[in-house]
């Protein structure tokens, strides 16, 4: 079985969260457990890079479901980055990027919060 | 001979018969010497014809003795060699030898030159000699048979050579007057007597396998017997015109030195017997404890065996444990989590032992959740404050093992004692032995409720598997449509149907909910409902997928989402339109190869707003025959030993190959390729998610054939 490492750095209120590996319904649950202990912590953007994430699977993809509708209810939003195309076409054909922000490195991501992040 | 008496006693009435004829023979020779010697007046040797009358009626009283004593005892030699057998030989020959001698001593003795004078005297010779040598011979049969030769083979060999020797002594004191050379001859048989004796009972190893307390009675009762013997061969010897001497001497010629041979054997024996008891003494209590381990262990695994409850297997342990080490109290404490549970005390009350627990605990004298053996010699030592306040003054922690559903609950078994060094490194290994011996048990306790749990779960799996089964289209349901779902588990979340239109028109859907398994399988389930009960009101696949998500949106749970795909087929087969709801790509073969993926979000992710505006239907036209593939990404993710993932391109490139070079196959053959595409790829690997595969046929010129 394929492994998932999840690491996460916090500066100011924006977590940015890397996904390694291979995340499906099994190495879902370390991903899941990450993101809850940010969200729950305190009200953060989310930027999560997928640029070392190799596959994902439907189980996958519901765990960023699980999340949006408690950081958007904060004013802050998930947005998703570097994906490789593998990754990136899952998403696409589930129609998620209607849902979430993409972008394609997390400098961009990032460029993209400073308008709202505080001075 | 002992065969013929085998068989003599296979009746059972060999004893009784032969005791009754010993005793009329005995009577007989009391009338005999009666009327010759104290009514006639003669000497017994005064006449040659009499003497041997009285010699042949006594030697066949004698052996009817012989006879009935070995119907008697024959049956002993298989009996074990308890300590009540071996005792009662002790005693009963140390009584009995000493109340001959009383008999002997207080009987009336009236003699003149030899004679008996009176009837009495005829009678009470009679008596003592018959007691005197049934005593001895059966005695030295029971010696031989029981003690020296039990569950040996050769027990009758040993007793035949013994007899020979005794014989051949007899024989000796008989005609002792020959010369010095018999005398000798007689001395050196009673030493080889002797020594055989000895060789016999050269390994007495049933002595050391009695308790101390029986050893210590076994040893008294020993020199009892020896005193016994000792007194008796010095009666015989020292008292030759003695009542005993003379009437062994009425009996027979050389009648008193059989018994008297008899007694220097018994003595030799019960010296050999007394020395082998002192020797076995000083291991006698590692004896004891070995023994007394084997069998509460036993014991314990045999109760444990029975007990239905953790509980019950607890107090057998604890009611064991504190026996065995002779601790003044026991009892176990079970750690799950943070949760602890004394249970199961034993000789001590529970709330003192929770107050003293708590106690120890808190004053650190020992790890409540370590892995190790925690041996408290003297409390005084560790914690003088405690020792004082409690009775107990050492202990012993053993640590075990209680597997659970949830975690593994640590367990301890607690035996204390009420002095410093109350436990012995033996007891220390005999409580780790039954702390192992729990933890075996408790497993296997544990595993056998798992595996009825598992077969339980199974059926309920088992029962899930068929009613989905039901839920989907039966195979062949047209010549038009045909599908096969193979779930990744035994319940999948896949789900195909073919269904009418409000408007009378053909429609087909595939569905994958995100996730697999049971949970999956409960939603398609649902699926199943929510699609039939729109469809017949929906126009159009747009439309049902539209209304399919406003019903789903707030059921699902939060990380689940389906995606679909659905198509319609006009009345005159000219015409499909298709709608898809972030499913995988759609395969067109028809006159050219066309992969379709309109765009459409997966259901249960967006508002009704949000996914009608991201839904967006196309229509194809329908020339020539037209075969549309449907296919959930179980399929087009299938990888190889080397993880690698056929992809959605490279399954509809070889199927269009394929499809290209077969004339209009039938759907469910396209199904059957897709399938074998698939499986080629997958080299044996198991799919890891579910696999469905629709394919429908549209042909203009026959019209809708569902």
């Amino acid at each position: 079985m394929e492994a998932c490492t999840v690491t996460s750095t916090i500066t100011d209120n924006v977590a940015l969260v890397h996904v390694v590996g291979y995340l499906d319904a099994q190495t879902a649950q370390t991903l899941e457990d990450q993101l809850r202990g940010l969200v729950e912590q305190r009200s953060l953007w989310l930027i999560v890079d997928f640029e070392h994430l190799d596959y994902i699977s439907s189980a996958g993809l519901g765990v960023f479901m699980m999340f949006i509708e408690d950081v958007r209810s904060h004013g802050h939003d998930i947005l998703l980055t570097s994906m490789k195309p593998a990754v990136y076409s899952v998403f696409d054909l589930l129609g998620f990027f209607v849902l979430f922000s993409y972008f394609p490195t997390t400098e961009a991501a990032l460029n993209s919060l400073l308008p709202t992040l505080p001075r | 001979m002992f065969a013929l008496l085998r068989q003599l006693n296979a009746g059972g009435t060999l004893g009784v018969t032969s005791t009754i004829v010993a005793v009329a023979l005995s009577v007989m020779r009391i009338v005999v010497m009666w009327l010759w010697c104290v009514v006639g007046g003669n000497g017994v040797t005064q006449n040659i014809g009499i003497e041997v009358l009285l010699v042949i009626l006594g030697y066949a009283s004698l052996a009817c003795v012989f006879v009935a004593l070995y119907s008697r005892f024959s049956h002993h030699g298989k009996q074990a060699l308890s300590y009540s057998n071996i005792s009662s030989l002790f005693v009963g020959f140390a009584v009995a030898i000493l109340l001959v001698l009383v008999a002997s001593s207080v009987a009336p003795a009236s003699f003149e030159h030899g004679r008996p004078t009176t009837l009495g005297t005829v009678v009470s010779v009679h008596v003592i000699i018959l007691l005197l040598h049934t005593l001895l011979a059966g005695v030295s049969w029971w010696i031989v048979t029981v003690a020296i030769a039990n569950k040996r083979q050769g027990t009758h060999t040993k007793i035949r050579v013994l007899t020979t020797i005794v014989l051949l002594l007899w024989l000796c004191t008989m005609i002792q007057e020959v010369g010095i050379v018999v005398a000798v001859i007689e001395v050196i048989l009673l030493v080889v007597a002797s020594v055989y004796v000895l060789i016999l009972l050269r390994n007495p190893v049933w002595v050391q396998s009695f308790t101390v307390d029986k050893k210590i009675r076994l040893l008294w009762q020993a020199c009892f017997a020896l005193f016994a013997s000792v007194v008796f061969c010095a009666t015989m010897a020292s008292e030759p015109t003695s009542m005993l001497v003379t009437s062994a001497e009425l009996l027979m010629k050389g009648g008193a030195t059989l018994p008297m041979h008899v007694g220097v054997l018994s003595i030799v024996a019960f010296v050999r017997l007394t020395i082998a008891i002192i020797a076995a003494l000083p291991n006698a209590a590692v004896v004891d404890r070995k023994r007394d381990e084997v069998q509460s262990l036993a014991a314990l695994t045999r109760q444990i065996s029975q007990a239905t409850t953790l509980e019950s297997i607890l107090n057998t342990v604890t009611v064991y444990a504190s026996t065995v080490t002779k601790a003044h109290g026991a009892w176990c404490v079970l750690r799950n989590g943070s949760q602890t549970t004394i249970t199961s005390p034993y000789l001590l009350p529970l709330t003192y032992i929770e107050r003293m627990y708590h106690q120890l605990l808190a004053a650190d004298v020992f790890v409540a959740n370590g892995n190790e053996i925690t041996v408290i010699d003297a409390m005084q030592d560790h914690q003088p404050l405690l020792a004082e306040q409690s009775i107990v003054q050492s202990a012993v922690i053993v640590p075990f093992n209680v597997p659970s559903k949830s975690k593994n609950t640590q367990g301890m078994l607690v035996v204390v004692s009420s002095v410093p060094f109350g436990f012995e490194a033996e007891d220390v290994r005999l409580l780790q032995a039954f702390a192992d011996t729990l933890s075996v048990a408790t497993e296997q306790e544990y595993l056998h409720k798992a595996a009825i749990e598992h077969e339980r779960v199974q059926k309920e799996v088992d029962v899930a598997m068929h009613m989905q089964r039901a839920l989907l289209p039966k195979e062949e349901t047209s010549r038009q449509v045909n599908g096969i779902t193979i779930p990744a588990a035994q319940v999948g979340g896949d789900y195909f149907d073919v269904f009418r239109f409000a408007d009378g028109t053909t429609g087909v859907i595939i569905a994958d909910v995100a996730g697999k398994g049971v949970a999956a399988g409960l939603y398609m389930a649902t699926l199943k409902g929510v699609v039939l009960a729109h469809a017949e009101h929906s126009v159009g696949p747009g439309q049902l997928l539209q209304r399919i998500n406003q019903t789903l949106l707030g059921v699902l749970e939060r990380h689940v989402y389906v995606s679909m795909t659905c198509l319609n087929i006009s009345h005159s087969n000219s015409r499909v339109t298709i709608a898809r709801a972030g499913h995988t790509p759609i395969l067109v073969l028809g006159s050219t190869t066309e992969v379709l993926t309109p765009p459409g979000m997966a259901v249960g992710i967006a508002k009704p707003a949000v996914f009608a505006d991201s839904l967006t239907e196309v229509a194809i036209e329908i020339g020539a025959t037209t075969c549309i593939v449907l296919c959930t990404d179980g399929a087009t993710e299938q990888r190889n030993s080397r993880l690698e993932e056929l992809g959605a391109s490279a399954l509809f490139q070889q199927l269009a190959q394929w499809y290209s070079q077969c004339n209009h196959p039938r759907p469910k053959d396209v199904v059957t390729q897709t399938l074998n595409i698939v499986r080629t790829h997958g080299q044996g690997v198991p799919p890891h998610d579910d696999v469905t595969i629709v394919a429908v046929v549209v042909d203009p010129k026959q019209l809708d054939q569902l």
